[in-house]
Protein backbone atom coordinates (compact mmCIF):
# COMPACT_ATOMS: atom_id res chain seq x y z
CA UNK A 1 0.00 0.00 0.00
CA UNK A 2 1.50 3.25 -1.03
CA UNK A 3 -0.20 6.69 1.01
CA UNK A 4 1.03 9.71 -0.70
CA UNK A 5 0.85 13.52 0.49
CA UNK A 6 1.73 12.24 3.78
CA UNK A 7 2.74 15.28 5.86
CA UNK A 8 2.35 13.78 9.42
CA UNK A 9 2.18 10.59 11.08
CA UNK A 10 2.36 9.01 14.45
CA UNK A 11 1.47 5.79 15.76
CA UNK A 12 -0.95 5.18 18.12
CA UNK A 13 1.00 4.64 21.13
CA UNK A 14 0.04 1.98 23.12
CA UNK A 15 1.49 -2.09 23.21
CA UNK A 16 -1.09 -2.92 21.55
CA UNK A 17 -1.38 -0.03 19.52
CA UNK A 18 -2.49 -0.82 15.47
CA UNK A 19 -3.61 2.64 14.34
CA UNK A 20 -1.73 4.88 12.12
CA UNK A 21 -2.53 8.39 11.77
CA UNK A 22 -1.95 10.20 8.93
CA UNK A 23 -2.15 13.91 7.56
CA UNK A 24 -2.54 14.63 4.03
CA UNK A 25 -1.47 17.40 2.51
CA UNK A 26 -1.54 18.36 -0.71
CA UNK A 27 -1.03 21.02 -3.46
CA UNK A 28 -4.16 22.92 -3.42
CA UNK A 29 -5.15 21.36 -0.47
CA UNK A 30 -7.62 19.30 -1.98
CA UNK A 31 -7.97 16.16 -0.27
CA UNK A 32 -6.05 17.57 2.91
CA UNK A 33 -7.51 15.78 5.90
CA UNK A 34 -6.98 12.72 8.71
CA UNK A 35 -6.69 9.36 7.43
CA UNK A 36 -6.54 6.41 9.68
CA UNK A 37 -4.85 2.88 8.84
CA UNK A 38 -5.74 -0.04 10.88
CA UNK A 39 -2.74 -2.65 10.39
CA UNK A 40 -4.33 -5.28 11.90
CA UNK A 41 -6.72 -5.18 9.10
CA UNK A 42 -4.86 -3.31 6.91
CA UNK A 43 -7.57 -1.03 5.97
CA UNK A 44 -7.66 2.54 5.57
CA UNK A 45 -9.92 5.51 5.93
CA UNK A 46 -10.80 9.27 6.20
CA UNK A 47 -11.50 10.66 9.73
CA UNK A 48 -11.88 14.12 8.11
CA UNK A 49 -11.24 16.25 5.26
CA UNK A 50 -11.46 20.08 4.93
CA UNK A 51 -9.73 22.53 2.11
CA UNK A 52 -7.34 23.16 5.17
CA UNK A 53 -4.06 22.88 6.49
CA UNK A 54 -3.47 19.69 9.39
CA UNK A 55 -0.59 19.90 11.73
CA UNK A 56 -0.21 18.39 15.10
CA UNK A 57 -0.92 14.83 15.82
CA UNK A 58 -1.14 13.38 18.98
CA UNK A 59 -2.43 10.48 20.72
CA UNK A 60 -3.38 10.25 24.25
CA UNK A 61 -0.87 7.83 25.91
CA UNK A 62 -2.35 4.41 26.08
CA UNK A 63 -6.04 5.48 24.24
CA UNK A 64 -7.74 5.60 21.35
CA UNK A 65 -8.16 9.33 21.22
CA UNK A 66 -6.51 11.17 19.40
CA UNK A 67 -5.84 15.42 18.19
CA UNK A 68 -4.86 17.38 15.67
CA UNK A 69 -4.98 21.17 14.81
CA UNK A 70 -6.31 23.09 11.51
CA UNK A 71 -5.95 26.19 10.19
CA UNK A 72 -8.49 28.58 9.85
CA UNK A 73 -8.86 31.79 8.30
CA UNK A 74 -11.26 34.72 8.22
CA UNK A 75 -11.16 38.27 6.23
CA UNK A 76 -10.91 40.00 9.64
CA UNK A 77 -7.52 38.72 10.77
CA UNK A 78 -3.85 38.67 9.64
CA UNK A 79 -2.66 34.77 9.55
CA UNK A 80 -4.68 31.93 10.98
CA UNK A 81 -5.88 30.81 14.11
CA UNK A 82 -6.21 26.93 15.17
CA UNK A 83 -9.19 24.76 15.27
CA UNK A 84 -8.55 21.92 17.44
CA UNK A 85 -10.12 18.89 16.30
CA UNK A 86 -10.49 15.63 19.49
CA UNK A 87 -11.71 11.91 18.09
CA UNK A 88 -12.02 9.23 20.75
CA UNK A 89 -12.57 5.34 20.28
CA UNK A 90 -10.02 6.22 16.78
CA UNK A 91 -10.60 2.52 16.83
CA UNK A 92 -14.27 1.97 16.45
CA UNK A 93 -16.80 2.26 14.28
CA UNK A 94 -17.98 5.42 15.26
CA UNK A 95 -15.50 8.03 16.45
CA UNK A 96 -16.52 10.95 18.79
CA UNK A 97 -15.59 14.52 17.59
CA UNK A 98 -15.07 17.03 19.68
CA UNK A 99 -14.21 20.71 18.65
CA UNK A 100 -12.37 23.40 20.18
CA UNK A 101 -12.99 26.41 17.99
CA UNK A 102 -12.34 29.80 19.97
CA UNK A 103 -13.73 32.29 17.06
CA UNK A 104 -17.20 30.50 17.57
CA UNK A 105 -17.38 29.41 20.71
CA UNK A 106 -16.77 33.27 21.79
CA UNK A 107 -14.04 31.81 24.21
CA UNK A 108 -10.99 34.27 23.27
CA UNK A 109 -11.33 37.89 22.73
CA UNK A 110 -11.30 38.36 18.54
CA UNK A 111 -8.05 40.00 18.74
CA UNK A 112 -6.73 36.82 20.36
CA UNK A 113 -6.11 33.40 18.65
CA UNK A 114 -4.97 29.90 18.86
CA UNK A 115 -1.71 29.51 17.79
CA UNK A 116 0.46 26.25 15.66
CA UNK A 117 3.93 27.85 16.95
CA UNK A 118 2.76 25.64 20.37
CA UNK A 119 1.36 22.31 19.21
CA UNK A 120 -1.70 21.14 21.28
CA UNK A 121 -0.82 18.62 24.19
CA UNK A 122 -2.26 15.69 25.88
CA UNK A 123 -2.35 17.08 29.66
CA UNK A 124 -1.63 14.38 32.78
CA UNK A 125 -4.42 15.56 35.12
CA UNK A 126 -6.18 14.26 37.99
CA UNK A 127 -8.43 10.82 37.80
CA UNK A 128 -11.92 12.62 37.38
CA UNK A 129 -10.73 15.85 36.16
CA UNK A 130 -11.56 14.81 32.47
CA UNK A 131 -9.26 15.52 29.55
CA UNK A 132 -7.28 18.55 29.66
CA UNK A 133 -5.18 19.89 26.40
CA UNK A 134 -2.94 22.71 26.30
CA UNK A 135 -2.58 25.04 23.55
CA UNK A 136 -0.99 28.50 23.18
CA UNK A 137 -3.07 31.83 22.69
CA UNK A 138 -1.69 35.11 21.27
CA UNK A 139 -2.66 38.18 19.37
CA UNK A 140 -4.70 38.30 15.84
CA UNK A 141 -3.64 41.13 14.23
CA UNK A 142 -6.38 42.58 12.52
CA UNK A 143 -5.32 42.83 8.14
CA UNK A 144 -3.05 45.38 7.09
CA UNK A 145 -5.18 47.85 5.07
CA UNK A 146 -4.18 47.99 1.28
CA UNK A 147 -1.63 50.95 0.54
CA UNK A 148 -3.37 53.44 -1.23
CA UNK A 149 -1.61 54.99 -4.37
CA UNK A 150 0.99 57.68 -3.99
CA UNK A 151 2.38 56.65 -0.25
CA UNK A 152 4.39 53.75 0.62
CA UNK A 153 5.89 51.14 -1.27
CA UNK A 154 4.42 47.39 -1.72
CA UNK A 155 6.17 44.29 -2.36
CA UNK A 156 5.13 44.55 -6.08
CA UNK A 157 7.39 47.92 -5.39
CA UNK A 158 5.26 50.22 -6.74
CA UNK A 159 5.01 53.64 -5.34
CA UNK A 160 8.16 52.91 -3.12
CA UNK A 161 10.93 55.43 -3.08
CA UNK A 162 13.94 55.30 -5.31
CA UNK A 163 16.82 52.82 -4.06
CA UNK A 164 19.32 55.93 -3.97
CA UNK A 165 16.53 57.48 -1.56
CA UNK A 166 16.60 54.72 0.41
CA UNK A 167 20.24 54.34 0.85
CA UNK A 168 20.52 58.35 2.20
CA UNK A 169 18.10 57.43 5.01
CA UNK A 170 19.65 57.22 8.53
CA UNK A 171 19.09 54.35 10.55
CA UNK A 172 18.33 55.93 14.38
CA UNK A 173 17.75 53.47 16.73
CA UNK A 174 15.70 54.74 20.16
CA UNK A 175 16.53 52.59 23.15
CA UNK A 176 14.88 53.86 26.44
CA UNK A 177 17.12 53.46 29.47
CA UNK A 178 14.38 52.23 31.48
CA UNK A 179 14.25 49.31 28.45
CA UNK A 180 15.26 45.73 30.26
CA UNK A 181 16.37 44.53 26.84
CA UNK A 182 18.61 46.11 24.99
CA UNK A 183 17.72 46.65 21.22
CA UNK A 184 20.53 44.13 20.10
CA UNK A 185 18.88 41.27 21.72
CA UNK A 186 15.58 42.76 20.40
CA UNK A 187 16.73 43.15 17.22
CA UNK A 188 18.00 39.28 17.58
CA UNK A 189 14.82 37.76 18.79
CA UNK A 190 12.03 39.41 17.06
CA UNK A 191 10.94 36.35 14.86
CA UNK A 192 11.27 34.37 18.56
CA UNK A 193 8.85 37.00 19.84
CA UNK A 194 6.64 36.76 16.62
CA UNK A 195 5.64 33.52 17.98
CA UNK A 196 5.18 33.82 21.80
CA UNK A 197 2.21 32.61 23.08
CA UNK A 198 0.47 32.49 26.70
CA UNK A 199 -0.37 28.71 27.36
CA UNK A 200 -3.83 28.06 27.90
CA UNK A 201 -5.93 24.84 29.08
CA UNK A 202 -8.84 23.78 27.13
CA UNK A 203 -11.23 21.30 29.65
CA UNK A 204 -12.88 19.10 26.98
CA UNK A 205 -15.69 17.81 28.58
CA UNK A 206 -17.18 21.21 29.70
CA UNK A 207 -15.42 22.94 26.28
CA UNK A 208 -14.08 25.76 28.55
CA UNK A 209 -11.13 27.38 27.97
CA UNK A 210 -8.69 29.14 30.68
CA UNK A 211 -5.66 31.22 29.68
CA UNK A 212 -2.70 30.02 32.19
CA UNK A 213 -0.08 32.90 31.22
CA UNK A 214 -0.44 36.53 31.70
CA UNK A 215 2.87 37.96 30.33
CA UNK A 216 5.74 36.58 28.53
CA UNK A 217 7.57 37.33 31.56
CA UNK A 218 6.60 34.64 33.27
CA UNK A 219 6.96 30.28 33.30
CA UNK A 220 4.41 28.12 33.66
CA UNK A 221 4.84 25.01 34.79
CA UNK A 222 1.54 22.41 34.69
CA UNK A 223 1.35 19.66 37.85
CA UNK A 224 1.55 16.31 36.81
CA UNK A 225 -1.80 14.72 38.17
CA UNK A 226 -3.04 17.57 39.55
CA UNK A 227 -4.83 20.67 38.19
CA UNK A 228 -2.36 22.93 39.45
CA UNK A 229 0.48 25.00 37.87
CA UNK A 230 3.02 26.51 39.38
CA UNK A 231 4.04 30.22 37.90
CA UNK A 232 7.43 31.69 38.15
CA UNK A 233 7.15 35.36 37.41
CA UNK A 234 9.88 37.71 37.13
CA UNK A 235 8.92 41.15 35.36
CA UNK A 236 9.44 43.14 38.63
CA UNK A 237 13.18 42.09 38.61
CA UNK A 238 13.88 42.55 34.40
CA UNK A 239 16.09 45.28 34.92
CA UNK A 240 18.35 42.67 37.58
CA UNK A 241 18.53 40.28 34.81
CA UNK A 242 19.60 42.04 31.94
CA UNK A 243 22.25 42.39 33.72
CA UNK A 244 23.25 39.05 34.66
CA UNK A 245 22.55 39.84 38.49
CA UNK A 246 20.17 38.46 40.67
CA UNK A 247 17.06 36.54 39.39
CA UNK A 248 14.35 36.70 41.61
CA UNK A 249 10.94 35.19 41.25
CA UNK A 250 7.49 34.75 42.80
CA UNK A 251 5.52 31.26 42.83
CA UNK A 252 1.84 31.17 42.21
CA UNK A 253 -0.03 28.44 41.51
CA UNK A 254 -2.99 28.69 39.57
CA UNK B 1 -5.94 25.31 35.87
CA UNK B 2 -9.45 25.37 36.22
CA UNK B 3 -10.10 28.87 37.24
CA UNK B 4 -7.16 30.82 36.01
CA UNK B 5 -7.03 32.69 39.41
CA UNK B 6 -3.28 32.64 41.09
CA UNK B 7 -2.45 32.97 44.66
CA UNK B 8 1.30 34.36 46.02
CA UNK B 9 3.32 31.39 47.66
CA UNK B 10 6.47 32.96 48.16
CA UNK B 11 7.86 36.57 46.56
CA UNK B 12 11.33 37.59 46.24
CA UNK B 13 13.22 34.10 45.89
CA UNK B 14 16.13 33.15 43.94
CA UNK B 15 15.35 30.61 41.17
CA UNK B 16 12.30 29.46 39.70
CA UNK B 17 10.24 26.75 41.63
CA UNK B 18 9.82 23.21 40.02
CA UNK B 19 6.97 20.59 41.24
CA UNK B 20 7.87 17.29 42.87
CA UNK B 21 6.79 14.44 40.95
CA UNK B 22 3.97 13.30 42.89
CA UNK B 23 2.67 17.00 43.36
CA UNK B 24 2.89 17.91 46.73
CA UNK B 25 5.56 20.49 47.18
CA UNK B 26 7.57 22.55 44.89
CA UNK B 27 11.21 23.50 45.21
CA UNK B 28 13.17 26.30 45.05
CA UNK B 29 16.62 27.94 45.67
CA UNK B 30 17.59 30.85 47.68
CA UNK B 31 20.43 32.17 49.75
CA UNK B 32 22.40 29.22 49.26
CA UNK B 33 19.95 26.54 50.20
CA UNK B 34 16.99 24.47 49.01
CA UNK B 35 12.66 25.27 50.34
CA UNK B 36 10.09 23.25 49.98
CA UNK B 37 6.70 24.91 49.76
CA UNK B 38 3.94 22.05 50.83
CA UNK B 39 1.04 23.37 48.07
CA UNK B 40 -1.65 21.79 50.38
CA UNK B 41 -0.63 24.03 53.29
CA UNK B 42 1.66 26.84 51.95
CA UNK B 43 4.48 25.95 54.12
CA UNK B 44 7.77 26.99 53.09
CA UNK B 45 10.56 25.08 54.59
CA UNK B 46 14.58 25.37 54.30
CA UNK B 47 15.07 22.06 54.06
CA UNK B 48 19.30 22.28 54.12
CA UNK B 49 19.71 24.55 57.01
CA UNK B 50 21.05 21.19 59.08
CA UNK B 51 22.68 19.36 56.12
CA UNK B 52 26.14 19.09 56.76
CA UNK B 53 27.40 20.21 53.57
CA UNK B 54 26.94 22.85 50.52
CA UNK B 55 24.58 22.66 47.42
CA UNK B 56 26.11 26.01 46.31
CA UNK B 57 28.50 25.93 43.29
CA UNK B 58 30.96 28.48 44.91
CA UNK B 59 33.72 27.85 42.31
CA UNK B 60 30.98 28.92 39.29
CA UNK B 61 31.80 31.89 37.65
CA UNK B 62 28.78 32.86 37.12
CA UNK B 63 28.66 37.31 37.65
CA UNK B 64 25.38 37.28 39.68
CA UNK B 65 25.61 37.57 43.29
CA UNK B 66 23.54 34.26 43.80
CA UNK B 67 26.08 31.54 43.60
CA UNK B 68 24.22 28.81 41.63
CA UNK B 69 23.12 25.28 42.83
CA UNK B 70 24.68 21.97 42.19
CA UNK B 71 20.55 20.85 41.35
CA UNK B 72 18.58 18.83 41.90
CA UNK B 73 18.29 15.09 40.62
CA UNK B 74 14.50 14.24 41.47
CA UNK B 75 12.46 13.36 44.28
CA UNK B 76 11.62 9.52 45.47
CA UNK B 77 8.35 8.03 45.55
CA UNK B 78 5.30 9.47 47.22
CA UNK B 79 7.26 12.65 47.15
CA UNK B 80 9.26 11.37 50.74
CA UNK B 81 12.19 13.16 49.56
CA UNK B 82 13.92 14.97 47.43
CA UNK B 83 17.66 14.39 46.20
CA UNK B 84 19.86 16.75 46.09
CA UNK B 85 23.75 17.39 44.83
CA UNK B 86 26.40 18.84 46.53
CA UNK B 87 30.15 18.80 45.21
CA UNK B 88 30.62 15.14 44.50
CA UNK B 89 27.43 13.75 45.90
CA UNK B 90 24.07 13.00 46.30
CA UNK B 91 21.96 13.56 49.30
CA UNK B 92 18.22 12.78 50.02
CA UNK B 93 16.72 14.96 52.10
CA UNK B 94 12.92 14.61 53.47
CA UNK B 95 10.29 16.83 52.03
CA UNK B 96 10.19 18.73 55.25
CA UNK B 97 14.10 18.76 55.97
CA UNK B 98 14.03 17.02 58.88
CA UNK B 99 16.55 13.71 57.89
CA UNK B 100 19.21 13.96 55.39
CA UNK B 101 21.35 11.36 54.03
CA UNK B 102 24.33 10.52 51.36
CA UNK B 103 22.96 8.58 48.81
CA UNK B 104 26.59 8.53 47.33
CA UNK B 105 29.49 8.66 49.43
CA UNK B 106 32.24 9.78 46.07
CA UNK B 107 33.38 13.13 48.31
CA UNK B 108 34.48 10.80 50.93
CA UNK B 109 36.83 8.80 48.98
CA UNK B 110 40.78 10.06 48.89
CA UNK B 111 40.94 11.15 45.26
CA UNK B 112 36.97 12.66 45.63
CA UNK B 113 34.81 11.78 42.63
CA UNK B 114 31.73 13.46 41.28
CA UNK B 115 29.05 11.35 40.97
CA UNK B 116 25.86 12.06 39.26
CA UNK B 117 22.77 9.95 39.58
CA UNK B 118 21.30 8.23 36.12
CA UNK B 119 17.83 8.19 35.97
CA UNK B 120 16.75 5.40 34.01
CA UNK B 121 13.00 5.60 35.13
CA UNK B 122 11.02 4.55 31.62
CA UNK B 123 8.53 7.97 31.67
CA UNK B 124 9.72 11.31 32.09
CA UNK B 125 7.75 12.69 35.56
CA UNK B 126 8.44 9.13 37.32
CA UNK B 127 9.71 9.17 40.72
CA UNK B 128 14.07 8.29 41.21
CA UNK B 129 14.58 4.85 42.54
CA UNK B 130 17.74 5.56 44.84
CA UNK B 131 17.85 1.96 46.22
CA UNK B 132 21.08 0.97 44.31
CA UNK B 133 21.40 3.71 41.53
CA UNK B 134 23.83 3.90 38.61
CA UNK B 135 25.80 7.26 38.39
CA UNK B 136 27.88 8.77 36.06
CA UNK B 137 31.05 9.42 37.53
CA UNK B 138 33.80 12.22 36.65
CA UNK B 139 37.53 12.84 38.37
CA UNK B 140 37.79 16.51 38.56
CA UNK B 141 41.80 16.02 38.96
CA UNK B 142 42.27 13.03 36.49
CA UNK B 143 40.01 14.15 34.05
CA UNK B 144 38.54 10.73 33.89
CA UNK B 145 35.24 9.94 33.42
CA UNK B 146 32.92 6.77 33.36
CA UNK B 147 29.77 4.60 35.38
CA UNK B 148 29.39 2.48 38.51
CA UNK B 149 27.06 1.77 41.00
CA UNK B 150 26.17 2.97 44.42
CA UNK B 151 24.94 0.58 46.87
CA UNK B 152 25.37 2.20 50.12
CA UNK B 153 28.51 3.82 50.91
CA UNK B 154 30.56 1.95 48.57
CA UNK B 155 30.93 2.74 44.79
CA UNK B 156 31.38 -0.58 43.23
CA UNK B 157 32.71 -1.54 39.41
CA UNK B 158 34.16 1.18 36.63
CA UNK B 159 35.27 3.49 39.07
CA UNK B 160 37.36 6.22 36.88
CA UNK B 161 37.61 4.23 34.05
CA UNK B 162 37.53 6.29 31.19
CA UNK B 163 35.00 6.54 28.16
CA UNK B 164 37.32 7.31 26.10
CA UNK B 165 40.31 5.60 26.23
Amino acid sequence: MTIGNVTEFAWQPTDTGRLLAMVIGADGQAGNGVQIYDAATSTLRVLETAPTEYAGLSWRDDSQDLLVMKSKTDDKHDGPTQVIDVWTGVGTAAPTLVTLDSTVAGMLPPTQRIVNSRRAAWMNGPAGAGQMISVGVADWPAKPAAPEGGRGGNANGRGAAPAAAANDKADVDVWHWNDPIVMARQKLSVAADRRRSLPAVWHVSSNKLVVLGKSFDENVSPIRGTTLALVSEFTPYLMDRSIGRERRTSIWPT
Amino acid sequence: MTTGQRTLLKKDVGSNASASTGGKYAIFADNGHYWTINLATKAVTNITAAVKTSFVDVESDSTSPERPMFGVAGWTKNDEAVVLYDKYDAWRVSADGSTAARVTSCGLEKDPVRCRILNLAPQPGEPLDISSPFVTMFGPTSKKSGYGRSPGRRIDHAREDSLDG
